[in-house]
């Protein structure tokens, strides 16, 4: 995925997070302009010499209108409102002309129109869009968000003139000014925590000199850029906050294994510490009194070139240490250079250890080796709940009226600093729980070449992101569903050598088993390049079979996802056929138990794919919360793509299609979640509810619900056997008021029926008095 | 389905549902809470009625008069939630909760005040039964019940006069 894919990724999220603000904004309430606020400002704030100008100069228009409303009665009015509206999707019609190539619309009228918000000036014209000033990514100043008298929290002070042409090189040097005395105390801790992770930073890089293997060493340092950047991006310090995120991002390629921990790397890395450094102690007089608002210059660009260059350099040969257990690692240049582009795979194409390993003799880190702790699970997995019940408990407080509506800015100030230390020790406690995939990969390699070897197959494992860190509960649950697909490509998928060479292949087949990260959830991908399954075999099984109507037209897709009907994928249905087939539905039952979903891909005769997709964690949900019929349901909101309130026509009934609601030129279905779960609904019409735009893999529908009631962060309870049957509902949660939420399941409500097969029953007691 | 529990002396819970009175063995029950608002969960049969929060953890209510094919009725506040252990080992306990019309009492029975049920030939239904009690109020119907709740659907009790079942039995 390139730098400009991410950055239109991450406008895509802001643009959705802010679709469900506005969901719940209304004139006369200041319900969720401060998130509307630092959304916007999470836009004006992204690299514009990666955006297509279009988008970069509309983000910086609602500004002066939310700057108006906030120096004003703080509260949303309807033009505003009318106008962030229009904004809103002026500016996805953008990023949609954008990624599909076509012409970028225009400006629609009501944002021509100057409007009393704005009429003191805008600054969308007149921002400077850094055109070409650096080969590298700089960070960039943020335009300069000055309205009027209003001392705005920090300013970006950017020396660059609205033609930036050829400014000189230092005058390019981003620089940010403090709040004070404003986040006197804030800035105090920060340059206090910055001392820490600098010291943890040097303490890594002396380890990682002993030993570039030590993966440890190495995630260290990337959590303390990543830390780096959070507190600075919390105290609105952006230059420093882009400066650590770039860092943060160059190492990722490092961490995930694509280059190798060279000397020119380590010294890169020292150098961005010690800009860091020094902006930490220029912060720390400054908070002592020296000379308190000089703005501090971040001069990241030269120490960016220079990680750049050395990520460059000839990655592996490069390597400090010599390794001769690498010769015996089959080198997978080829599939390196794959770019994760559509469809393809990973961001970590590594074969088994991309670093040397320590060899038993080498020095085990002492610093980290030092370190560790044995715990008891079970105390461990209390402190994991109990903080997630903090979470949710804080979010009962922050959503509350009194603490929304306050005017009280000590107790926002507390309030905010209450969130950044709940969410460092989530995250904390997150990442107590989190272990490497690695251990449940290396299994594998035993497996493989059991079986492999049992049936005079040759078959490489080939293991890609064994670093990617995933809940221990997960893992655990994962060996049994992975042994299975694993022995099912060994036994199925590849074929015997002789078969191989006459098929043109290598001799010996190949099995890649990898993870990452993708959509803020976790993918586990098990590839062989074998026979690869053959739908129409699959078809013919499932007519013999009579699991499917012999008339049926069934798309080749389709065709291969039979694979997970129960009764054709038993062992001596398909021990013939090209397919894996052991039990494929009890592997799908396993995986959305853990929430997630298998998909499958295949070509005949070059072999076949089965992505695993599961969440991060099972502990803990964001949730939309939304009402049907008084009752009230979450909604995980990684599915959620985008709610909206229709206009009137913009749902429309298919002739024997059902209900479609217009998006954007798109046409989705519609499901009546009280249809969906024949609970009766308070709203019939069609017009006057409310949509979430429902997505998982590629499939769309538009949920149509009665109310969206609020945002939560949740803890999934399981709620027991009894409800196995109940595939809509993939859980509980406790709400606010101490009652029970049911937790949807996207997925099983995306395949759900959308035209109404039978009338709404009553509800329940109507039903039990019969 | 639980080996079947022995019917055995001991302390009872009694309930009642309408006119027919029950008991079970205390150590089944895990506690008794108040019918509050359920969460209904869509589309289960008439006799599992939702969801409840007990003290963080979401429990499971069934309705034990549309488990027994009972006419509904609108519950009073005398209704109760009747918590159960389904399994012995109370670590890995799964509890569910049943509505019931009212708790009664805590009895204490006696091996004289105890019978056990009818021989119904063997059949299923005798399943759902641990025996006949003979309380100082009345006659009361002990169940098994793990046995009912761990059964699919409705279950109907083998129909049987618990006075005549008493017949012979001292009261306390």
């Amino acid at each position: 995925m390139t730098a400009k894919d991410d950055l239109l990724e991450a406008v895509a999220e802001v643009l959705a997070r802010l679709a469900e603000e506005f969901a719940f904004a209304e004139p006369g309430s200041d319900a969720g302009l401060l998130p509307v606020n630092a959304l916007l400002m999470d836009l004006e704030q992204l690299p514009a010499q990666f955006l297509p100008a279009s988008l970069a100069t509309a983000f910086a228009r609602p500004r002066a209108w939310i700057d108006a409303t906030l120096d004003g009665s703080g509260k949303f009015d309807a033009v505003t409102l009318g106008l962030l509206h229009d904004w809103h999707g002026w500016v996805i019609d953008c990023l949609m002309s954008e990624s599909t190539g076509g012409p970028a619309p225009s400006l629609p009228e009501s944002l021509l129109e100057t409007s009393p918000a704005d009429a003191a000036e805008l600054p969308a014209d007149a921002e400077p869009v850094m055109a070409e000033a650096a080969s590298v990514p700089a960070p960039v100043p943020a335009p300069a968000v000055v309205s009027a008298p209003a001392p705005v929290a920090l300013v970006e002070a950017s020396p660059a003139p609205p033609a930036a042409t050829a400014a000189p090189a230092d005058t390019n040097i981003p620089t940010m000014v403090l709040k004070l005395p404003g986040d006197l105390e804030l800035l105090r801790e920060f340059h206090s925590e910055s001392l820490e992770l600098l010291r943890s930073i040097e303490q890594a890089v002396l380890t990682l000199e002993e030993n570039p293997g030590a993966s440890e060493a190495i995630n260290a340092i990337f959590r303390a850029f990543h830390t780096f950047k959070g507190s600075a991006g919390f105290l609105q310090l952006l230059s420093l906050r882009d400066f650590a995120h770039e860092l943060e991002s160059l190492l990722e390629v490092v961490r995930s294994g694509e280059a190798a921990v060279t000397r020119a790397v380590i010294d890169a890395i020292l150098a961005g510490a010690d800009v860091l450094a020094e902006c930490t102690s220029q912060v720390g007089a400054q908070v002592a009194g020296h000379n308190p608002g000089a703005p501090i210059p971040v001069p990241g660009a030269s120490v960016l070139a220079l990680v750049t260059a050395a990520l460059r350099g000839e990655p592996v040969a490069a390597a400090p240490a010599p390794a001769p257990a690498q010769a015996a690692v089959p080198e997978p240049v080829s599939v390196a250079a794959v770019e994760p582009g559509e469809g393809a795979v990973v961001a970590a194409p590594v074969v088994q250890a991309p670093l040397p390993k320590p060899a038993p003799t080498t020095s085990r880190e002492p610093a980290v080796a030092d370190s560790f702790v044995r715990l008891d699970a079970a105390k461990l997995d209390d402190l994991v709940n109990l903080v997630g019940e903090l979470v949710v408990a804080q979010s009962f407080v922050l959503e509350s009226g009194e603490v929304r509506g306050s005017p009280n800015l000590e107790l926002a100030h507390a309030v905010r600093k209450l969130v950044r230390i709940t969410r460092g020790l989530q995250h904390n406690a997150m990442s107590l729980r989190m272990v490497p995939v690695g251990g449940l990969f290396r299994k594998m390699t035993r497996l493989v070449r059991d079986v492999a070897g049992s049936q005079g197959k040759q078959v490489r494992l080939v293991l890609r992101g064994e670093d990617t860190e995933l809940d221990r509960q997960l893992v655990d649950k994962l060996g049994d569903p992975l042994i299975h697909m694993i022995r099912n490509a060994v036994d199925h998928g590849i074929e015997p050598p002789a078969d191989r060479l006459a098929a043109g292949k290598d001799a010996s087949g190949t099995i890649e088993l990898s993870a990452f990260h993708q959509h803020g959830g976790i993918v586990v991908r098990i590839a062989d390049d074998g026979r690869g399954l053959d739908p129409a075999r699959l078809v013919a099984k499932a007519i013999q079979k009579k699991l499917i109507d012999p008339g049926a037209q069934l798309s080749e897709q389709e065709a291969l996802e039979l694979i997970f009907v129960p009764g054709l994928s038993t062992a001596e249905a398909v021990t013939d056929l090209s397919g894996r087939g052991v039990g494929m539905d009890v592997v799908r039952g396993h995986i959305e138990s853990l929430r997630g979903h298998v998909d499958i891909s295949s070509r005949l005769g070059a072999g076949a794919a089965f992505a695993i997709r599961l969440p991060l964690t099972l502990a803990l949900i964001d949730g939309l919360l939304v009402g049907l019929g008084g009752q009230r349901y979450i909604i995980p909101a990684l599915a959620v793509r985008e709610t909206l309130r229709p206009r009137p026509g913009q749902v429309s009934t298919v002739h024997e299609q059902g209900e479609m609601l217009e998006v954007r030129g798109q046409p989705l279905p519609v499901l009546r979640l009280g249809r969906a779960l024949q609970r009766p609904a308070r709203i019939s019409k069609a017009d006057e509810g409310i949509f979430v735009v429902l997505e998982s893999g590629s499939s769309v529908v538009a949920l149509m619900v009665d109310e969206l009631l609020g945002k939560q962060e949740v803890i999934i309870k399981n709620m027991g056997e009894a409800f196995s049957t109940q595939t809509l509902v993939a859980g509980g949660a406790i709400l606010g008021d101490g009652s029970v939420g049911l937790i949807l399941d996207v997925d099983a409500l995306l395949r759900a029926p959308r035209t109404p097969l039978q009338p709404i029953p009553g509800p329940w007691a109507q039903a039990a008095a019969s | 389905m639980n080996a079947p529990a022995q019917l055995r002396p001991g302390r009872y819970l009694t309930f009642h549902l309408g006119a027919s009175y029950y008991g079970v063995p205390i150590r089944d029950v895990r506690e008794v809470v108040r019918l509050g608002p359920v969460t209904v969960v869509p589309m289960m049969p008439a006799h599992i009625r939702g969801v409840i929060n007990l003290r963080g953890t979401v429990l499971p209510v069934f309705d034990l008069r549309a488990k027994f094919s009972m006419a509904a009725v609108e519950y009073s506040d005398r209704a109760c939630i009747v918590v159960f252990d389904m399994q012995d080992r109370p670590r890995q306990a799964t509890a569910i909760g049943t509505i019931v019309d009212g708790v009664d009492d805590v009895v204490m029975l006696a091996e004289s005040q105890l019978a056990a049920p009818p021989d119904f030939n063997g059949a299923l239904e005798s399943d759902y039964l641990l025996g006949v009690g003979a309380t100082a109020e009345r006659p009361i119907t002990l169940l098994q019940i793990r046995n009912i709740l761990s059964t699919e659907g409705s279950v109907v009790l083998p129909s049987f006069n618990p006075n005549a079942a008493v017949r012979g039995l001292e009261p306390p």
